[in-house]
């Protein structure tokens, strides 16, 4: 019976251990504003222009409040991620006040934006993002899904 | 001991799967005037187009070229137009009328006038006439714009006519874009001589001849030609 029981016992200590793996933990940004419900695209030249890439592109302003209480006094990498798109081709940059590392990521990517200690319970930053679209795979509505994930350090 | 285990498996399983509500997401937008566009320019620049590439076209209603301008759902209006009309003329000596030896005509465009309205450059030499447009379409939904020509079937001089059939053209490229603008002869129905692929700028300098093979009374005809590019 009891040998039963160990890979089971096993699992449980290896999911109660997040550091010894490094487990991905979507985080709580429901504080997190987006001023402005929709972001205005523009082509950069307003007229084509042979051999390159035909660029629409705008900006916003998103405030950004991590909830990170539960990871209080320890190391933590948090990544931004941006959710594959219905097939519009992106890239998105923005600069923050320093808080959060500026950055760019393109559809389905994620990057590192916070690696450190968490000594508050809440990450707060301002980013100003640019978004560069491929027009020519643009339809008139596309939607950006970002999300946040930590992962605690290795010890 | 065995039940107890399962259970917390299954709570900390529990506890570490995403909310679907977490993460914020904003829509990207494309207003109405940059999802569709097209431009064209035939012959002489508009006045505000002088020094300013990319800028609206040309409209007129005397001579033998005829400038149109359509540019759709863009800032400024629909259509907007202006400049002069260009005139593309041929003087027949005495002696050579109706000998069917084509001869060269000539535009009155000059200097600037001959430039790329797409990144300024001198395209065109002296007699030609300058053609170039482009096309906006978002994602690729419309595959381009259809571009066109409609002349008047004669050159008329009062009762006296010559078949606009005399007058024919070839576009050549002028060291800009690829040239995808046909060479052509009127006949006086509508002729599509071309297709601007979406986002595309397409331009091209047209040398016009006529071909002689009339023996007209003696005068001045004319004729004109309206070209059209039109997104679908």
């Amino acid at each position: 019976m009891t040998t039963r029981l160990l890979p089971l016992l096993a699992l449980c200590l290896f999911l109660a251990c997040p550091s010894a793996m490094a487990q991905a933990v979507r985080l709580d940004d429901s504080g997190t504003q987006v001023l402005g419900s929709s972001l205005k695209l523009e082509w950069a030249d307003s007229i084509p222009r042979p051999g390159t890439a035909q660029i629409m592109t705008g900006g916003i302003t998103v405030h950004v409040r991590l909830d990170v209480r539960a990871w209080k006094g320890r190391n933590v990498r948090i990544y931004k991620q941006l959710e594959p798109t219905a097939g519009a081709r992106v890239l998105v940059q923005w600069r923050g006040q320093g808080t959060l590392a500026d950055g760019q990521l393109r559809e389905g990517q994620r990057t590192l934006v916070y690696a450190g200690p968490i000594m508050t319970d809440e990450l707060q930053d301002v980013l100003q993002l640019t978004v560069l679209a491929d027009g020519s795979r643009l339809s008139s509505r596309e939607t950006l899904r970002f999300r946040f994930e930590l992962e605690e350090a290795m010890p | 001991m065995s039940r107890l285990a399962a259970t917390i498996l299954i709570l900390m399983l529990a506890a570490g799967l995403p909310s679907e509500a977490l993460g914020y997401q904003f829509e990207l937008i494309v207003g109405g005037n940059d999802s569709r566009a097209i431009h064209l320019r035939v012959g002489d620049r508009a006045p505000g187009d002088m020094t300013t590439n990319y800028t609206d076209g040309y409209e007129g209603l005397d001579g033998f070229i005829f400038c149109v301008l359509l540019r759709i759902n863009c800032a400024g209006g629909s259509p907007s137009t202006g400049g002069a009309v260009t005139l593309v003329s041929a003087n027949v000596p005495a002696n050579q009328v109706g000998t069917g030896a084509p001869i060269a005509m000539s535009s009155n465009s000059t200097g600037a006038h001959l430039d790329s309205s797409h990144d300024g450059v001198s395209r065109c030499s002296a007699g030609d006439v300058y053609i170039g447009g482009f096309t906006r379409n978002l994602g690729g939904s419309v595959a381009g714009a259809s571009l066109s020509v409609q002349a008047q079937p004669y050159l008329q001089n009062g009762a006296h006519t010559i078949p606009i059939s005399e007058i024919s053209w070839i576009a050549i490229n002028g060291g800009g874009e690829p040239v995808s603008i046909a060479s052509g002869t009127f006949n006086g129905s509508l002729q599509q001589i071309g297709f601007i692929p979406a986002n595309t700028w397409v331009e091209a300098c047209m040398r016009f001849t006529y071909a002689n093979t009339q023996v007209p009374a003696a005068g001045t005809y004319t004729a004109r030609a309206t070209y059209t590019l039109a997104l679908p």
